[in-house]
């Protein structure tokens, strides 16, 4: 059905796509007044520091989306040590992302701008945005701006789909590996006359074989079945002072888990334990921009986003459903005072939440509404000196009113050193079943201290986040050299703690005051010789939550890690143009706390652990390319994932404690069409 | 709530309905360097009226945006010169052209090719 559905939409699209070629096109220059123009410290490179704006952005583009495995974004921030991935859930097969060691629903996550993965759907919704739909990533570390609300305590990451204006005609990538897994892109954009566009994306992916390498009678990894779609409409005007773009964009998942073969363990189907998640969504995305022709540095914004997420789910006897209804509204304007020199942005957000959730019969749901209002000032003194403050003032049906105030600073030590600091304050109500879906696969009693009448009896969280950024850039044999310093800790005040610390038990819980997070990151980057990249980071998430059991490391999270990055692009120099590329990243994992349990009564230290990626591409011509990669090729494995994985109903069960792969090395290929 | 909405059509109209001249225009400025288009622009938005004013390294112009009730595109000119930075309408006198930093000394054309 679904794959009948998928070449009825390609075929569609290409009779019209036939029709409306036949048009006549004459396109008009367009003039561009981009205030907002950034320059780029690391020229030519797919990820860049951006300098010239006072918040510490790492610009991640399409190129460097390649370098990775695929397919979706939660897999694209393996070729840098900014974000980190994380292993804990290949069970349930959602990757996981932290920054600063601390879990993904702390980033404020945004489409084109808008807040568009929220309210703990972080966890999941990474998941859903293929990579090829991607122009590229910001991501913000520590405090970002005010127009994008309070929810964000660690950072922000920011997604740039593509623009049916600027996008290839045609583009399409096959991809086969994972032992089994598939996946099939196909995109299509169209100038439908001078001023309309249009694009329709669809994708479709699946992993139909049943893999149990380790024997435990679990699937390494669940059976899938996915299908993507986004149609987008992008309106320009002649003369450039009206833009509005239009996003349609809708995802279906099923996945399966669970024990493969009941006969093989002497039980009939229904004593085996399974699980399944189905994932749905739809969504729409309305964006209007209104630039002054004769004062460009005015811009009228309107964005509006309505968004339905349904995932129901059930592991063994556990029944879990999670359905989010969103409307968010904001709307800003952009001017100056006196001049270019003083900007300023003015705008409120409007925020409606509609969750209706339930664990095993129990209900959570709940209603959000918040209002809010910001106002922002930048300074730039044109020379080594700017400054970016925000206040926003919000009410919020459940947190009543407060202020969050964020503040980023950059000074221009010398021509090649640069300075930035921020603070920021963020605060948040959780979802919590969502964002800790580890602990679903296992026997663990759920236990939430209640403190208030709210949904689950929990106060919101509350954090500050201090930041230092520090970039070098030198010559060293007279080649460029870039050196990055960063310093950010998250400081809470309020926390909600999932308790992995008793066995067969999770608790919730806040915890006031002491829980921190302190990070720190050296990088180097360095071209040795003409085309070869090297990128050289250490990293030091020291993670402290002030547990029930007192102030302890955070469990699961590894303290330190290498990142090694070894990039080389083969050229062709009659014509110009690459024709092979080689990815090469280490990752090495530090040791990690692990929380006592049935074969450790005591708890302990997980040995550190080398992860090694390769990938391979040749190119040959513009349109055409083919690439090849391994994953995990020193083969690193953690032996006996799941505790008691032969009594998965009995009280010991557990995969909660993953902190290493449990698929070998595995490789891929596919290849990438595009016509232009 | 109200309040913010206030002050949201507040900056918005007096942005918007103000009583300003405003001209978009762009013109050769002579620099070389990073530190020169730091200094022309600098110098730019030091003049009352001068709304927006950005220097192209590479092509050498100045695109400015000013409030004609305010300040003439001749002054804009002349103020730019005065600080050792040449146009095709005013020359900077030699004195302050000779003690810009060696790095922004750019090539001077002949005097009578101005004039």
């Amino acid at each position: 059905m679904l794959v009948k559905f998928k070449y009825f939409l390609v075929f569609y699209f290409l009779i019209n796509f036939l029709k409306l070629s036949s048009q006549d096109d004459n396109s008009a220059s367009m003039m561009t007044n981009d205030l907002m123009e950034v320059v780029i410290l690391k020229k030519k490179k797919s990820i860049s520091q951006l300098y010239n704006i006072s918040t510490n952005i790492i610009n991640v583009d399409k190129e460097e989306l390649l370098k990775s495995a695929c397919c979706n974004i939660s897999e694209s921030f393996e070729t840098n040590p900014h974000i980190e991935t994380n292993f804990s859930n290949s069970i349930i097969g959602i990757k996981q992302i932290t920054l600063f060691g601390l879990k993904s629903p702390y980033i404020l996550i945004s489409e084109d701008d808008l807040p568009s993965i929220r309210a703990g759907t972080q966890v999941i919704g990474l998941n859903y945005i293929p990579g090829t739909w991607v122009e590229s990533i910001q991501i913000n570390k520590g405090t970002s701006n005010v127009e994008n609300g309070y929810e964000s305590l660690t950072g922000e990451i920011n997604i740039k789909l593509k623009k049916p204006k600027d996008d290839d005609p045609f583009f399409l990538n096959i991809f086969r590996g994972y032992k089994g897994r598939n996946e099939l892109n196909i995109q299509f954009s169209e100038k439908l006359s001078n001023k309309l566009y249009s694009s329709l994306f669809v994708h479709g992916s699946n992993r139909k074989k049943k893999v149990d390498k380790n024997a435990d009678s679990f699937l390494d990894k669940p059976t899938s079945n996915q299908f993507n779609i986004l149609n987008r409409w992008q309106y320009e005007s002649d003369d450039n002072t009206l833009s509005a773009m239009l996003t349609f964009n809708g995802f279906k998942d099923r996945k399966r888990l669970g024990q493969i073969s009941p006969k093989n363990t002497g039980k009939s189907r229904e004593k085996s334990w399974s699980g399944s998640f189905n994932t749905n969504q739809i969504k729409s995305n309305f964006n209007l921009n209104y630039n002054f022709l004769e004062r460009p540095y005015n811009k009228l914004t309107f964005q509006l986003m309505n968004s339905y997420l349904d995932f129901n789910s059930f592991y063994g006897f556990r029944k879990y459903d999670f359905k989010l209804k969103t409307n968010y509204l904001k709307i800003y304007f952009k001017s100056i005072i006196e001049n270019t020199m003083n900007k300023i942005k003015v705008g409120f957000n409007i925020v409606e939440d509609n969750f209706d959730e339930s664990l095993s019969k129990k209900k959570y749901s709940r209603s959000e509404k918040s209002v809010g209002g910001f106002f922002e000032y930048n300074y730039d003194n044109l020379d080594d000196f700017s400054f970016n403050g925000g206040l926003r003032i919000d009410n919020h049906n459940k947190l009543n009113t407060f202020l969050t105030p964020k503040f980023n600073l950059k000074y221009k030590i010398s021509s090649k050193s640069i300075l930035k600091l921020s603070y920021g304050r963020g605060k948040r109500l959780s979802s919590i079943f969502l964002e800790n879906l580890n602990f679903f696969v296992s026997s663990r009693k759920i236990k939430i201290l209640r403190k208030n009448n709210l949904s689950y009896g929990l106060n919101p969280e509350l954090a500050d986040n201090i930041g230092i950024n520090f970039n070098y850039n030198f010559r060293l044999n007279k080649k460029n050299a870039f050196l990055t310093l960063d310093f950010y800790r998250t400081q809470f005040k309020n926390q909600i703690i999932a308790d992995y610390e008793i066995p067969n038990q999770i608790s919730f819980y806040n915890s006031d005051g002491k829980s921190f997070s302190n990070s720190y990151l050296i990088e180097f980057v360095y071209d040795p010789i003409k085309n070869l990249e090297l990128t050289l980071a250490y990293k030091y998430n020291n993670v402290k939550f002030n547990y029930l059991s007192g102030l302890k490391r955070k469990a699961l999270n590894p303290k330190d890690r290498i990142f090694v990055n070894l990039n080389y692009n083969y050229k062709d120099l009659n014509i110009d143009q690459d024709i092979w590329r080689f990815n090469f990243s280490l990752h090495a994992i530090g040791k990690q706390r692990i929380p006592k349990n049935l074969n450790s009564f005591n708890g302990f230290e997980s040995k550190k652990y080398i992860l090694l990626n390769f990938q391979l591409t040749k190119i040959f011509n513009k349109n055409f390319e083919l690439y090849l990669g391994f994953e995990n090729l020193a083969n690193y494995l953690q032996n006996n994932p799941i505790i008691d994985s032969n009594n998965p109903f009995g009280t010991n069960f557990d995969s909660s404690l993953i902190y290493a792969p449990i698929v070998g090395t595995m490789n891929y290929f596919g290849l990438r069409y595009n016509l232009n | 709530m109200k309040k913010i909405i206030f002050l949201f059509v507040l900056i918005f109209s007096t942005n918007i309905y103000s009583q300003k001249k405003l001209v978009n225009t762009s013109f050769e400025v002579f620099g070389v360097c990073d530190m020169c288009k730091s200094r022309i622009e600098k110098t730019a938005f030091k003049i009352k009226g001068v709304k927006d004013a950005k220097w192209d390294l590479f092509t050498k112009d100045l695109s400015i945006i000013f409030d004609s009730n305010k300040v003439s595109l001749d002054e804009i000119h002349k103020s730019i010169a005065k600080v050792g930075h040449d146009t095709k309408l005013e020359r900077s006198s030699d004195k302050v052209y000779n003690n810009l930093p060696g790095c922004c000394l750019y090539n001077r054309e002949e005097k009578k090719a101005i004039q």
